[in-house]
């Protein structure tokens, strides 16, 4: 589905790389997190998959896609992205703001068709904001918006799906609601998932793929049980960690530093 | 230590500087006192050797009554006469440079009115005489000029110059005093085009279109420098456009609903005229008026 | 309480007939001709072919009102796109330097004194034009060269070339005699009642904002997704870059023939777009309908204001801007209050 080929990213031609010869490779009904400390250059791999931001060197490939200039919206028929801050400033209503995801597919000129209406009506069922969609999403609470901005990106029928930490400032309520949908959808209609974390629990508990990036490459990329490890978290991380594990659900538990004396 | 003398020093440099700016010394001389048009009352100093003149009218008349001699400094807009145009320059109509001015080291500085409050403000403040000439009507400029003769000691040339100045204006006014009132030639004179603006009864140039016999179509307006609505002026259907705008006949007969206009349609578009001599309240405004004249009532053909 | 498709639907067509009656008051009403003798030469000239002076009137009256219709619907549909373009909704369309450049183009034509130049269009006309054009490539290429055509290299660089060409303005104005001042002052006032107005003019402007305004229709959704910041924008597949630079060419265009045509009136392009979408919310393609009615309505309004006063009542004829700022802003704030901010 998605791949990068020993991509090197640098914002100025020739400074410091954010990524340097990253490989990995995302499979169709996948659903992989990323995660790493700050600064490791999570944001700008996604925003790297999206082809928002063009590699340095190597290539980003989305299968089924030539990725070049023209197919910007091509990609975007195919890719929707989750940002961690909209900034929407008008008040669109729920349903309106739902609609614009249907741009890639209508361009400037084409008609509202059926298909765009069944696509809207299932985006804003799957993500329960239905009652709200004559509700101005500047009015909306922090959940009900972020779950509005989820139902422009599934409008546009992806089938990859990239989210940029999307609950980083949710409670664990929304957190969760979320993620279920998003878990709901890679699990019923394998829908393929990658999504920026920075809730290593979170990760833990929604997803099979784990890939940790330090330092701009990747440190581990694997399923839960081999990047979980305490080692491999406390090594990326820099912070000693342990794991528990309860049932199916692993977690992982940043230990304290403890005060002698 | 050094800072001390660092501010010392510059104390004392802003004191040097300050006082360099004070006036002059003058020697002492014998004056005249002179109520000028703006109720100002000035002493200058009889017989001015050295002056410099601000206002192209006050150019024109100082050279009218012979005192050109004494002239040593004009504006740029000043070029009549054209012995006028070689004189030193101390600046345009509205922004006169004061450092020039004081180089010149005139003994009396005559200035106009119009936009040139802060010039004779500064004037002041450097101790120079300053005298405001700003004649509201032809008649004014009679007084103006035998001032200047006075103050400037060639009363014979300012008789002279009104001699010549009464006697184009007495012509006019005989023929004028013949025309009946209703064959009184209706007139607009366009000072602007984009935006159309015209003179109503306050302003030098509608005195002098009375002057001519004609009736000003603007008389009513609310400024002496006014716009008017392009509506208006069809509506009042002048005899005689007088264009001081920088448009042509052409341009005016192309105007939408402007062809209809008796001044039009009879061709009675003037321009192409020395300007000058309708807006300069000096020695020339009694040609301004034959001109008008002959617009109004005789055979002025555009050149 | 929602916006429904119904009342975005009745707003426009409310919008449309003020417009309306605005032309129509504005054609009977002038200090030339009274509402009766306006009515009497229309019909002398349909039925008898009559063209005396009034019917000369008539027709001076229908241009001038349709250089309002024109420059008002512009205003407010500049105002429209660039509100999202710029993700500001207190920009204007004189934001990137253009009504500057135009009054520097104007001031050199006026003090210069050059007169008419080719078909008919004056040298203050071709040079605002001109000078409007400049002012904002300059601000285009600067923002360019900054990298990215991002919305804060634009605004500065509007503003800077903005206020660059109005020192140059007043470096021309100081220079100038007193009579040249006080046109290029009057001028930059902004002023529909220009005597050489022509349907050349009239006609040429309307087909050009005209077809501004097809484009900003055919591309109001692409505005909607604009409004969702650069980024967003792309991840639904618009081409951002070429949507900006498309969007800053036809509104540099139709901004800099109506300053040329009736110089730099105000509020109408930063009012109008801003009033309306309270009313018919954001979506672009009824806010530019709305918009563009309100922006004829404003304008129209406001000259016939403009006529009435210096007519009627023999006041100094005050520039435009000022009434539409008379009828705009009570209005503005009104709707402000209404629904807290």
């Amino acid at each position: 589905m998605l791949e990068f080929d020993d991509v090197s990213f640098a914002w100025v031609p020739g400074g410091t790389p954010v990524l340097s010869d990253l490989s990995l490779t995302i499979r169709s009904g996948e659903m992989a997190a990323v995660l790493g400390p700050n600064g490791a250059g999570k944001s700008t791999l996604l925003r790297l998959a999206s082809g928002f931001l063009k590699p340095s060197s190597g290539g980003v490939y989305i299968t089924g896609t030539s990725d070049g200039r023209a197919g910007r919206r091509e990609i975007a028929r195919r890719v929707a992205m989750v940002p961690q801050y909209s900034s929407i400033y008008l008040p669109y209503t729920v349903e309106e703001l739902a609609r614009l995801g249907r741009f890639p597919w209508r361009g400037l000129l084409g008609r509202w068709s059926g298909d765009d209406e069944r696509a809207v009506s299932r985006a804003l069922e799957v993500t329960g904001v239905s009652e709200l969609t004559d509700r101005p999403v500047t009015e909306l609470s922090g959940g009900e918006f972020q779950r509005a901005v989820i139902a422009k990106a599934l409008a546009q029928e992806p089938e990859l799906l990239l989210l940029d930490e999307p609950t980083a400032h949710l409670d664990i309520a929304y957190q969760m609601q979320i993620f279920e949908i998003i878990a709901g959808l890679n699990r019923d209609e394998g829908l393929t998932v990658l999504a920026v974390l920075h809730d290593i629990n979170l990760a833990a508990a929604f997803f099979d793929r784990i890939v940790l990036i330090k330092e701009g490459n990747i440190y581990v990329d694997g399923s839960q049980a081999e990047a979980f490890t305490p080692e491999n978290v406390s090594s990326a991380f820099d912070w000693p960690v342990k794991t528990v594990t309860n049932g199916e659900r692993r977690i992982i538990i940043p230990e304290r530093r403890r005060s002698d004396g | 230590m050094m800072k001390t003398v660092k501010t010392f020093a510059l104390i004392c440099a802003v004191f040097i500087f300050g006082c360099a700016g004070s006036p002059p010394e003058r020697a002492a001389v014998e004056t005249v006192t002179v109520t000028d048009d703006l109720g100002r009352v000035v002493d200058v100093p009889e017989h001015p050797g050295r002056i410099v003149s601000t206002s192209p009218e006050a150019t024109e008349m100082l050279f009218a009554v012979g005192a050109g001699g004494n002239v040593v400094g004009v504006t740029t807009w000043c070029n009549y006469p054209p012995e006028a145009r070689e004189l030193p320059k101390v600046g345009d109509f509205s922004n006169v440079d004061m450092e020039k001015v004081a180089a010149l080291e005139p003994d009396l500085v005559i200035a106009t009115g119009h936009e040139q409050g802060r010039v004779v403000e500064n004037l002041e403040r450097l101790g120079f005489p300053v005298v405001v000439f700003l004649a509201p009507d032809v008649n004014g400029v009679r007084e103006n000029i035998g001032a200047v003769g006075e103050i400037t000691g060639h009363e014979e040339g300012a008789a002279e110059t009104l001699a010549d100045f009464d006697g184009r204006l007495a012509v006019v006014d005989a023929a004028v005093a013949e025309i009946a009132d209703n064959d009184r030639v209706s007139v607009f004179i366009e000072i602007s085009t984009e935006p159309l603006m015209t003179v109503s009864g306050g302003s030098f140039v509608a005195d002098m279109i009375k002057r001519a016999g004609g009736v000003n179509i603007g008389e009513g307006l609310p400024r002496a420098y006014s716009r008017i609505d392009p509506e208006e002026v069809v509506r009042r259907n002048p005899d005689v456009i007088v264009l001081a705008s920088g448009a042509t006949p052409d341009d005016v007969s192309a105007r939408v609903g402007w062809s209809g206009i008796t001044a039009v349609r009879v061709g009675r578009v003037y321009a192409g005229f020395d300007e000058d001599l309708l807006f300069r309240a000096g020695p020339r405004a009694a040609e301004g008026v034959e001109l008008l004249y002959e617009m109004f009532y005789g055979d002025y053909e555009n050149p | 309480m929602a916006i429904t498709k119904t009342r975005k639907i009745a707003a426009i067509i409310l919008a449309c007939a003020a417009a309306l009656s605005a032309v129509v008051a504005s054609t009977l009403v002038g200090p030339g001709l009274s509402p009766g003798e306006t009515a009497g030469a229309v019909v002398g000239r349909l039925f008898d072919g009559e063209v005396g002076l009034p019917w000369g009137i008539v027709l001076f009256r229908v241009l001038r009102v349709a250089a309002a219709v024109v420059v008002g619907v512009a205003l407010a549909s500049v105002g429209c796109s660039l509100q999202a373009l710029l993700r500001n909704p207190l920009a204007d369309p004189y934001i990137l330097g253009i009504s500057s450049g135009a009054g520097f183009g104007a001031a050199l034509a006026t003090v210069f004194g050059l007169g008419t130049s080719v078909l008919g269009l004056s040298a203050v006309n071709v040079m605002a034009f001109a000078g409007g054009l400049i002012a904002i490539s300059l601000a285009f290429v600067v923002a360019r060269g900054t990298g990215i055509l991002s919305v804060h290299a634009l605004l500065l660089s509007g503003v800077m070339v903005g206020a660059f060409f109005t020192s140059l303005v007043i470096l021309v104005m100081s220079l100038a005699p007193a009579r040249d001042q006080h046109s290029v002052f009057l001028w930059l006032m902004g002023d529909l009642g220009s005597p050489d107005i022509s349907f050349f003019k009239v006609g040429g402007t309307a087909i050009l904002v005209a077809a501004g305004l097809i484009f900003f229709f055919l591309t109001s959704r692409a505005l909607d997704v604009m409004t969702l910041g650069d980024e967003a924008a792309y991840h639904l597949g618009l081409s951002v870059e070429r949507m900006k630079v498309a969007h800053l060419v036809a509104a540099s265009l139709v901004t800099a023939a109506v300053v040329a045509l009736a110089g730099p009136i105000g509020f109408v392009g930063l009012v109008v777009p801003h009033a309306m979408r309270r009313v018919v919310g954001p979506g672009h393609g009824a806010l530019l309908a709305a918009s563009a009615a309100g922006g004829a309505f404003l304008l129209v309004a406001g000259d016939t204001l403009v006529r009435v006063t210096s007519g009627y009542f023999n006041l100094p004829v005050v520039p435009v801007g000022v009434f539409t700022a008379f009828i705009g802003a009570p209005y503005f704030l009104a709707i402000m209050r209404r629904k807290a901010l």
